[in-house]
């Protein structure tokens, strides 16, 4: 699951294998936008990985967020919990978050039960979600 | 094939892993359908997750087992299903499962049919 990044050239990325179960998380700018792409499940042990990596963009100042979850197989609402936090966060500094997941996964589903998906734009694809002038 | 499938585990969140594989593999062995073995796994990971979260004693214990053409779910030692914000735990699984389907009394029971069933996000 780790080699399937194409890009990117001399963009500036940090990743992160933490704690026991598999949890990478990769981040990048791009476009005027940070990307943090997860691979790997994200469930009450790996969440707060994501948590301080999604905090830290909103430290930096970064406004606009891409949090890629293309490569997350399962979520459960531990996953979402951050995900409401970091939307929180950057929506009071005047930003906002997009997500990407693929159609038919376990987090497509979990953001529709929980009608996440129509409070954060959800995309299918990165360059979608990159498409998305907002 | 098994009619009960049994895996206890500490209230520890490295666990919910564990408790995910195991639930998902038991839900295949006694036919289930993708749809609910993925509701399923959903269910275990939350369930262990409440038990981390309010401080359950423990250990936890899961059970699969088939009843006539259900599959139950039943987990103990995980503790009151929470309702607290920003995502409800409790509202979330009587959204996947149905609120008549969870029975709560010594520990967590969800039922499940064998027959396929649409759960696509209506919610």
């Amino acid at each position: 699951m780790s080699t399937n990044d194409p890009e990117p050239d001399g963009e500036q990325r940090e990743t992160r294998t933490e704690r026991g179960q598999d949890l990478s998380i990769d981040r990048r700018e791009e476009a005027g936008r940070s990307i943090v792409t997860v691979l790997g499940e994200l469930d009450l042990y790996t969440a707060p990985n994501l948590r301080e990596s999604v905090l830290e963009v909103a430290d930096d100042g970064q406004r606009q967020l891409i949090i890629d979850l293309s490569g997350v197989p399962f979520m459960d609402s531990s996953g979402l919990g951050v995900i409401v936090a970091c939307l929180k966060r950057l929506r009071e500094a005047g930003g906002d978050l997009a997500l990407v997941t693929r159609p038919d996964s376990p987090p497509t589903k979990l953001l529709s039960l929980t009608g996440l998906d129509r409070a954060i734009p959800t995309f299918t694809s990165l360059d979608e979600a990159l498409a998305d002038p907002r | 094939m098994t009619d009960e499938m049994i895996l206890e585990i500490p209230v520890d969140a490295a666990y919910a892993v564990t408790a995910r594989l195991f639930v998902a593999t038991a839900a295949r062995e006694m036919g289930l359908p993708d749809g609910t073995v993925e509701d399923l796994r959903l269910a275990a990971s939350e369930l262990v997750a409440n038990a981390v979260e309010t401080s359950a004693p423990g250990p936890i214990r899961l059970t699969v087992l088939r009843e006539g053409s259900d599959v139950i779910l039943d987990v103990v030692g995980a503790g009151t299903i929470s309702d607290a914000a920003p995502i409800s735990r409790r509202a979330l699984l009587e959204t996947v499962f149905g609120a008549a389907n969870i029975v709560e009394d010594e520990g967590t029971r969800i039922h499940v049919s064998r027959r396929e069933r649409s759960t696509a996000g209506e919610a």
